[in-house]
């Protein structure tokens, strides 16, 4: 019973808070008051997103978008709608369930083939094509009655200043109330919930008035909400919080306003556009940059919403699954020494600029073996160059023969190659391979790591060497473009310390391991189900592996509950979010690592490994953070962050691994980052698969019981 | 500098049967073990005496290293105990990287001793009694079995298990012309070999993990390992197509031949002996083209290599001291040395080469080496060119660092210090020499023969 009355409150109060991107039951709440001011109207918008999820349960769609508001919020915005045209009577409540159903169906068919045709969100959609299906409909029926006037029933009890009335009844408008009362309502949830979603419905609509005020003569009416939705969506929703994002909210938000009034004019008149012109300008942003090449600046999250600032705290996690869907790893097995990188004084210049060469290396850093006269006594030559990444091969070119050691062949450049398409305007090109040992033909589908060819000494190579670069398009000597590698071993001879990449660029002389294919297993055997018991500070705890529906990845705490959800992708392991308790062992743990290469000797890897790893600052950080800090998130709107940059050491011994973090407080700012202070340094040791004990400051914390 | 007298000597004219090489002119002799003076080691440790070279034996771990992971993208080191378990060598080798193979439960434990995490144990071998065989399935090791008996303990002690039993299974095959070690393991040819997986996997116990192949030792001609890695990745691949197994490992076993020189061949070694790039394009190719049809490079099985001798032969010496020489009756110059096939076992089937220990001129003569035993058969080099040595002087025996320290006896006379020098040139006493109390600690008198 209790279970069934949590799912139908959750529904419902996320009906209303999905209106604003969010699953909070707070927001949600201060949205379903704030339509009560009126409650006749308030009325029909309940009823629309219960009738609108009742359907969907009925036929049976997935009960867990359901209980997220996902089918009611519609349901809720079409119920407003149709409040809003006619007064309540049984009649309109007859329409209204009608219209229920249509919206729901809408949802289905268009959120289906938004996601799979354009991978957007389809938001409001389905409530504009309902509400002016049955606008247009009702236009036939006899039976239902305009609704009054009823603006007068609902001011504040005091009058805002201009714009600051102009902005709360635009709030309203969402819900179709054109009263200050219900857009301070709402805006007070705002607040409460997230100030930088705030900021971005305020920044959308002042740049709204801005257009208005230069280009228009005639006032928009209530339609501004638009550009204030449009603003939050792309500043806050779908992009990680940041200046690039916010300027491109400012964009959506111009853009927005501007459908306005494109759409006032197109559409009949006693029909609205609706949330169609806030709809469109997502769309077309959140399209075009899920098909850019480079995406660094205004990332897009690819899951779950929570509230801007929970993005953000994601955007750490979101980075790394968006790495996840292209790992760019290097071209061959083993170690190799970068001869030539970006911007290289021989070759790499002008259009070519973002390119490499690779030469084979041994553990004293010889090039070659003998005289170095040959091809043959080089080590590159004849070994395996390998697909940098999932694709299908476009175009190949074989015969081209080898040189002789310090000639080049300056007629056919690129020697024999193999141009692989990753994705549309992202290929790889492997240069100078050997002649006649290509294992691929153009549309072939081929996996990162797999062999293509063999390494030569073809076109305009003087020695045995791999060159690869990416381009925008398949044909051979087309301009390179910027990328980065992910999950590479760099270091020099095997005895100096490594460093452990996760992603980032090559410098020359460095020397390059390839881990992803030799890792193997990882650091915890997540098979869902595994435990492991521990003694934090004087308490007992458990923790145990779990996979969850959609297939996450966490660990979970017991009795007090802390998940830790990670990813386990080429033997780096990586914390990509910590929900719940903070008082557990796991959550400290999770706290003090971001991502854990599985480098031990039993894998083939000796000597000490370091890295560096940043993550925004907050409580999943620092543990008593004060609460005001919270409110600093509002900074990085401006690219402003507090963040943690912690320098690992691992140093492995067979079966044992011994990991050192030093972490430092940093202001990152727009131009750099700024050291502030040191945190306590965190020591820990992985044994069996496992956290074997854990330490702050020398103090051992956490221990595993056996 | 004063030239080292040389006493006079007449030598019979050798005008029969002649080396077509020639005889060469040299006064080799190695004074140094990486830096140290051999007679400061003699003066510290007695003799005759092992020593190890941690940096030699790294230098051989990382030449293969780098030439396997070149060509293929996971390859594993094993360090096959019985060609040297002395804990030091292990231990070297665990620092390394190298995981353990091990054929008995004697070596099992010695594997654990040594630290390893069983899961990175490689248990092989034909005998595994069955406590032996549980506790390693027990510990979760990589086990290949050697025979259907072994698979049925195996079967008894996974229906005993809460967690899922893994194994893998020790193929033999032909080679055409190299003589393969056929009494291990399943044929593949016979056909033998599949219907022990059809075996296993109607028994529903035991999920097979790997294939191990071990084709020989000394095994010069890398023609071989490519016909048995083709072989058993062609059997990889047919387990992943119609059986949807997809192997984790596939094991080469050792067998690389080392820089010794076998018993009766002329070539000197550095021009027959393989490299390790010769021996990994042999192995790496074939496999890598014979698994890519199936195999997505992610799910790629771990390479194990089990290389023994090779690994470790050169980074082992012996030192020995002549106690006394003579004069053959057929004219040959003898030499008795402290150390004989007692400790230095592996002279049964090399001609190791034996270096004075300091500079004795040009003048060589027609040698024959004894060792100490009261044996005719205890003969280090029947036949080997050396200088005029004399009682007291030392030699250097090497390469000596694979099976002696395995094979080695108390017969007639104790074993004696062994040390390794490590990498920072630092001496540290790896084994102590025995004496009799140590020989005999686990001895008793019956209460008959008391008093
Ligand atoms: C199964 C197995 N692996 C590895 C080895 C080591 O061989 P090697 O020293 O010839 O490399 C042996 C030796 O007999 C063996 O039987």
């Amino acid at each position: 019973m209790a279970e069934r009355l949590s799912y139908l409150s959750d529904t419902l109060l996320r009906s209303y808070s999905q209106i604003l991107f969010s699953e909070s039951r707070s927001v949600g709440a201060a949205i379903l008051a704030s339509s009560l001011v009126i409650p006749a109207h308030g009325f029909c918008g309940i009823f629309g997103g219960l009738s609108s999820a009742a359907f969907a349960l009925v036929i049976g769609m997935d009960r867990i978008a359901i209980r997220k508001g996902l089918f009611g919020f519609n349901g809720v915005l079409t119920g407003l709608a149709l409040g809003h045209f006619f007064s309540l009577t049984p009649q309109l409540l007859a329409v209204l369930l009608v219209g229920s159903i249509l919206v729901t169906l809408l949802t289905i068919l268009i959120n289906h083939v938004f996601m799979v045709h354009l991978a957007a969100p389809a938001m409001s959609m389905p409530f504009n094509v309902a509400t002016w299906l049955i606008l247009l409909a009702s236009m036939d029926f006899g039976i239902l009655n305009a609704a009054l006037p009823r603006e007068a029933l609902i001011a504040l009890p005091w009058e805002p200043p201009y714009p600051a009335d102009l902005f709360l009844k635009n709030i309203g408008a969402i819900l179709f109330q054109f009263s200050p009362l219900s857009g301070f309502i709402i805006t007070l949830g705002l607040l409460a919930h997230s100030r930088i979603a705030l900021v971005l419905m305020i920044a959308g609509f002042l740049a709204a008035l801005g257009v208005q005020e230069f280009l228009f003569a005639s006032e928009p009416q209530w339609l501004t909400f638009n550009p204030m939705l449009a603003a939050l969506a792309i500043g806050g929703v779908f992009l990680i919080p940041g200046p690039a994002s916010l300027l491109l909210a400012l964009v959506a938000a111009v853009l927005a306003a501007i459908l306005v009034h494109a759409n006032l004019e197109a559409f009949p008149q006693n029909l609205s556009p609706l949330a169609l012109p806030f709809n469109a300008a997502v769309i077309l942003i959140v399209v075009a940059l899920r098909l850019r090449t480079y995406s660094s600046r205004a990332v897009q999250l690819t899951t779950g919403f929570g509230s801007p600032e929970t993005n953000l705290k994601n955007a750490q996690a979101q980075r790394k699954s968006r790495r996840r869907e292209m790992r760019i790893g290097v071209p061959f097995f083993g170690k190799w020494k970068v001869t030539q990188a970006i911007d290289g004084q021989y070759t790499h210049q002008g259009y070519w600029r973002f390119a490499y060469d690779f030469q084979a290396v041994d553990s004293s850093g010889q090039l070659w073996k003998g005289p170095g006269e040959t091809c043959q006594d080089f080590l590159a030559y004849g070994r395996p160059v390998l697909a940098p990444a999932d694709g299908r091969v476009a175009l190949t070119l074989d015969g081209v023969p080898d040189n002789p050691v310090g000639s080049i062949n300056t007629d056919q450049n690129w020697g024999n190659y193999c141009i692989i398409e990753h994705s549309p305007g992202f290929h790889s090109c492997m240069a100078h391979l050997k002649p006649g040992s290509l294992m691929v033909s153009p549309g072939q589908p081929v996996r990162k790591g797999q062999p293509v060819g063999l390494c030569g000494n073809s076109g305009r190579s003087p020695y045995p060497h791999i060159h690869l670069q990416f381009q925008s398009s398949a044909i051979p000597g087309a301009p390179s473009i910027p990328f980065e590698f992910q999950n590479l071993m760099v270091g020099g001879a095997s005895t100096e310390p490594l460093t452990f990449l996760s992603h980032g660029i090559l410098r020359e002389n460095e020397i390059v391991e390839n881990t992803t294919l030799s890792f193997d297993g990882s650091l915890f055997p997540c098979i869902a189900g595994v435990r492991w018991a521990y003694e934090f500070k004087t308490s007992r705890e458990t923790w145990e592996s779990m996979v969850d529906p959609i297939g996450n990845t966490y660990i979970e705490s017991f009795p007090l509950r802390t998940r830790l959800y990670f990813h386990d992708v080429e033997g780096v392991f990586e914390i990509t979010r910590i929900e719940g308790s903070r008082e557990t062992g796991l959550f400290l743990f999770g706290a003090s690592i971001s991502e854990l290469p599985n480098i031990s000797p039993d894998r083939g890897h000796v000597g000490t490994v370091h890295w560096l790893a940043s993550n925004s600052a907050d409580g999943a950080v620092i543990q008593a953070w004060p609460p005001w800090i919270e409110m600093s998130h509002l900074l990085s709107l401006l690219g402003i962050a507090f963040q943690v940059a912690t320098k690992y050491q691992m140093t492995p011994t067979p079966g044992r691994r011994h990991i050192s973090a030093d972490p430092r407080l940093c202001l990152k700012l727009p131009f750099g980052k700024l050291p502030l202070k040191a945190l306590p340094k965190k020591e820990m040791l992985f044994a069996d698969g496992a956290v074997e004990w854990l330490s702050i400051e020398g103090t051992t914390v956490l221990r595993r019981v056996k | 500098m004063k030239r080292p007298y040389e006493s006079p000597t007449i030598s019979r004219h050798q005008g029969g049967i002649t080396n077509k090489f020639g005889v060469g002119v040299s006064n080799r002799f190695q004074s140094e073990i990486e830096g140290f003076p051999i007679s400061k080691l003699l003066q510290e440790y007695g003799t005759p005496l092992f020593v190890y070279s941690e940096k030699t034996l790294k230098k051989t771990y990382r030449e293969m290293l780098d030439a396997f992971s070149l060509r293929y993208p996971k390859t594993r080191h094993a360090w096959s105990y019985k060609t040297n378990y002395l804990k030091a060598v292990c231990r070297s080798f665990h620092r390394l990287g190298s995981w353990a193979e091990v054929v008995s439960g004697m070596e099992y434990e010695m594997a654990r001793a040594n630290g390893v995490d069983p899961r990175f144990i490689v248990f092989n071998g034909p005998y595994k009694p069955y406590p032996v065989l549980k506790r390693a399935l027990e510990d979760g090791a990589i086990v290949n079995l050697d025979s259907l008996d072994e698979y049925f303990e195996a079967e008894e002690i996974a229906s005993q298990l809460r967690h899922p039993v893994k194994i893998g299974l020790r193929l033999n095959m032909s080679l055409g012309t190299h003589m393969s070690w056929d009494r291990y393991g399943f044929n593949i040819e016979s056909g033998e070999a599949l219907a022990a997986v059809k075996r296993i996997l109607a028994g529903r116990k035991i999920r097979i993990e790997g294939i191990h192949a071990h084709i020989g030792t000394f095994v010069y001609d890398v023609q071989n390992y490519s016909t048995a890695i083709t072989k058993l990745a062609e059997f990889a691949t047919a387990l992943k197509r119609d059986f949807g197994i997809s192997l984790k490992y596939i094991d080469i076993g050792g067998g690389f031949a080392s820089r010794n020189r076998l018993r009766g061949t002329y070539l000197s070694t550095a021009d027959m002996i393989p490299s390790f790039d010769t021996y990994a394009e042999a192995i790496c190719k074939p496999l890598l083209d014979g698994l890519t049809s199936v195999f997505h490079p992610e799910e790629l099985p771990t390479l194990i290599l089990e290389s023994g001798r090779r690994m470790v032969d050169e980074a082992g010496m012996l030192i020995s001291t002549v106690s006394s020489t003579k004069r053959m009756n057929s004219g040959t110059r003898g030499l008795v040395i402290d150390a004989g096939v007692n400790l230095l076992f592996t002279s049964f089937w090399y001609d190791h080469d034996v270096l004075p220990t300091s500079d004795h001129g040009y003048s060589n003569e027609d040698h024959v080496i004894f060792g100490p035993l009261c044996m005719q058969i205890d003969v280090i080099r029947p036949t080997v060119h050396l200088p005029h040595l004399e009682k007291g002087d030392s030699v250097i025996i090497k390469p000596a660092g694979a099976y002696n320290n395995t094979q080695w006896m108390q017969f007639i006379n104790l074993r004696p210090n062994v040390v390794m020098i490590s990498e920072n040139g630092k001496v540290g006493l790896i084994r102590r020499a025995e004496d009799v109390a140590y020989l005999q600690e686990r001895e008793t008198i019956p209460e008959w023969l008391n008093g």
